[in-house]
């Protein structure tokens, strides 16, 4: 707990300092946009948003703020971060699941497969198809997965969370949003996918060779018991911590991919802050994505105790 | 001990034996080519005997045992010849029926107590799972019978035991939990591939005199595979000596100790060293003898041990010796056989 205590501060200062050392200022884009350089307004909203003060000060004021929970206001809307990342949040954690899920689902089930039928013809096109999949630019399959299922099938819709105009609720509110999950989701998951099936793949091939499995069959176990109590069980530890690891590297993926199909969530808020340089927003985009990397990594620690018995609990 | 008992023929008993070996030759395709590691193997156990197997690292001891149970990669190594189990040639089985002699009346103990057991798997769930395997019973019952075997392997607190997972038992521990397993349906064979080799001699002794008295309270005939001639000298009723994946020898314990036939079987017995009972501590392997084992690939013309033997003649590197009839009981294969000169 600590621990993640002391990694949220480090972030957030490290944040911070990147942050100032890019090129531009807010007041810079909001004069910009207005077409008007007034130079008293400017200085106006230089001191209104503390932006006058020493490098350190500012610092200290930020995480001064932070500590009493208070994120600021969005140099934009005038509205309180918080608000506007709340709105945002459940669309980018509706699609990080729904990813998550998928790779780790079909990832499983593809590597299973291949490890038994490894040689064959189903392995063969399965390590082509991981490889294509592991291959292809996030951005790229997502605009190819568009024009297949929307533009010339017309079977999918290509972008947002939910019909416009319409008032759907209940079960047909919840189709409605799946249907617009289902393309950046495949995006999204298909590169995490191409690698939990080369990693499930491995891990069963390496755990099929093990005494234990020998010594399963000299008891006489089917072939399909010794795949699913021995084999696979074993074979999960290491997809589970592959995951935990991943859950960062997601959520940048998650920025590409909700920009592509106009989805909803933090990804694209984080992606319309940095170009408006709204650092106050951008910085608590950033917070928050590492506050929820973190509680996902102590989710998978939790998940990991319960599969490995190995791993005594208290004792770390 | 059993009175000498003749492998080749035996009039006063004329039952086949448990287990029959015939011309069995397992053969590995390799990168390299095709390794023929055991060849025209014929071994014989009867009911309730004890038969070690012996011979340096490579000769095919647990290629052996693996062949008897179908458990070699199909797909890296064929078995040919037949392996008889109480008349039925387990290498015909269709995979199903093979399964249900797995575990049930033949069953197997490995060398590595530390890697045999399932890490997320409790020790309660191995036996439970092998009892239910073969028996149709409830849990309630496989649970009470897993209970049982812990007490008749000697391991302590076995109602404890029974919830615990593998890695916080020791080897010792782990290795009677195998035995238990081993024998959770009576087998009538147990295949016992280096029981004690990975443990400290204290705890070897002690599965040792486990195994023993299971044998004697249970009648399993058991084929030990060891490296440990101390072992052979104690347990076993008759010994087979491999090399390069042929018996060289095949005779009564007492025997082989008294007047081994073989300058394979005599090379490995002054290996170790003389009263090898006594001897305190230290795990005794054995020690090579000079020269190298021939690689399976690309045997020596003639007897396989002529390039290492002080014994050998002209014929030795020209013909192989074939298994006959000894001086005295037993079997040999050499041209020269008899005491060493
Ligand atoms: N899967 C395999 N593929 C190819 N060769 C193999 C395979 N398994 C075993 N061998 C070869 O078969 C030969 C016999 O091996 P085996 O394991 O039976 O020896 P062993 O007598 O049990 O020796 P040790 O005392 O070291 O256990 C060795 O030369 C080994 O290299
Ligand atoms: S046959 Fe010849 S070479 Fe082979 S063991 Fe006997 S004496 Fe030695
Ligand atoms: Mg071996």
């Amino acid at each position: 707990m600590w621990q993640g205590a002391i990694t949220i501060v480090a972030i957030a200062i490290f944040n911070f300092c990147l942050i100032h050392m890019a090129p531009g200022s807010p007041v810079d884009v909001l004069a910009g946009e207005s077409g008007t350089a007034d130079p008293a307004m400017m200085e106006e909203l230089t001191r209104r948003f503390n932006l006058d003060q020493p490098f350190h000060v500012q610092l200290f004021s930020y995480l001064w703020n932070m500590a009493q929970l208070n994120l600021g206001q969005s140099y934009r809307d005038n509205q309180p971060v918080v608000t506007l990342i709340l709105a945002r949040l459940p669309a980018t954690l509706l699609l990080m699941a729904s990813a998550i899920g998928a790779a780790f689902l079909f990832g499983l089930l593809l590597g299973v497969v291949s490890a038994r039928f490894v040689g064959r013809a189903a392995d063969e096109g399965i390590s082509f198809f991981a490889l294509v999949s592991y291959a292809t630019p996030t951005f790229w399959s997502g605009l190819m997965l568009i024009t297949l299922f929307s533009v010339k099938l017309g079977w999918l819709p290509s972008s947002g969370m939910m019909t416009i105009g319409s008032d759907k609720t209940g079960l047909a509110f919840m189709l409605d949003v799946g249907r617009h999950l289902i393309l950046p989701t495949l995006s999204l998951s298909l590169f995490y996918m191409a690698i939990y099936t080369r990693l499930m793949r491995a891990s069963m091939l390496e755990v099929y060779g093990l005494d234990y499995v020998r010594s399963a069959r000299a008891r006489g176990l089917s072939e399909a018991r010794v795949a699913f109590r021995h084999v696979l069980r074993n074979a999960l530890l290491p997809m589970v911590t592959m995951v935990g690891v991943q859950v960062g590297s997601i959520l940048g993926g998650s920025v590409v991919v909700e920009t592509v199909y106009g989805w909803p969530g933090l990804g694209r808020l984080a992606f319309e802050s940095v170009g408006r340089r709204d650092y106050n927003l951008l910085l608590a985009i950033l917070l928050f994505s590492s506050v929820m990397v973190i509680v996902t990594n102590l989710v998978v620690d939790i998940i990991y105790t319960l599969l490995d018995p190995r791993i005594e609990h208290g004792k770390k | 001990m059993a009175q000498a008992t003749d492998p080749g023929a035996d009039g006063a008993n004329p039952a086949p034996p448990l287990l029959r070996l015939r011309g069995v030759s397992v053969t590995f395709k390799t990168s390299k080519g095709l390794s023929p590691v055991v060849r025209g193997l014929d071994l014989d156990i009867r009911a309730g005997e004890t038969v070690a197997l012996v011979g340096e690292s490579g000769c095919g001891k647990s290629v052996t045992a693996l062949s008897i149970l179908r458990l070699l990669p199909p797909a890296h190594a064929s078995i040919g010849g037949s392996i008889l189990f109480e008349g039925r040639d387990l290498l015909s089985l269709p995979l199903k029926d093979m399964q249900d002699v797995r575990g049930d009346s033949i069953s197997m103990v490995f060398q590595e107590p530390m890697t045999s057991l399932n890490p997320v798997m409790t020790i309660g769930e191995h036996l439970v799972e092998t009892i239910r395997q073969h028996r149709r019973v409830s849990r309630a019952e496989a649970l009470r019978q897993g209970i049982e075997l812990l007490k008749a392997v000697r391991m302590p607190d076995p109602e404890r035991r029974m919830a615990e997972y593998p890695h916080r038992l020791s080897g010792g521990q782990r290795q009677r939990v195998m035995i238990a397993r081993a024998i959770a349906c009576r087998p009538k064979l147990l295949l016992a591939d280096e029981p004690t080799t990975a443990l400290d001699v204290t705890v070897q002794a002690q599965i040792l005199a486990l195994l023993r008295q299971l044998q004697q309270d249970f009648g399993i005939a058991i084929l030990l595979i060891t490296h440990d001639l101390r072992v052979v000298a104690d347990f076993a009723d008759r010994v087979v000596v491999m090399y390069a994946g042929r018996k060289v020898e095949d005779t009564v314990a007492g025997r082989l100790f008294g007047a081994p036939q073989h300058p394979y079987t005599q090379g490995l017995l002054a290996a170790t060293p003389r009263g090898m009972r006594d001897a305190a501590g230290g795990r005794r392997r054995l020690r090579e003898i000079a020269g190298t084992v021939p690689d399976p690939m690309a045997p020596p013309p003639g007897c396989p041990f002529q390039p290492r033997c002080s014994r050998a003649i002209e014929q030795c590197g020209r013909e192989l010796p074939l298994l006959g009839p000894a001086d005295g009981d037993g079997l040999v294969a050499c041209f020269r056989p008899g005491a060493a000169p």
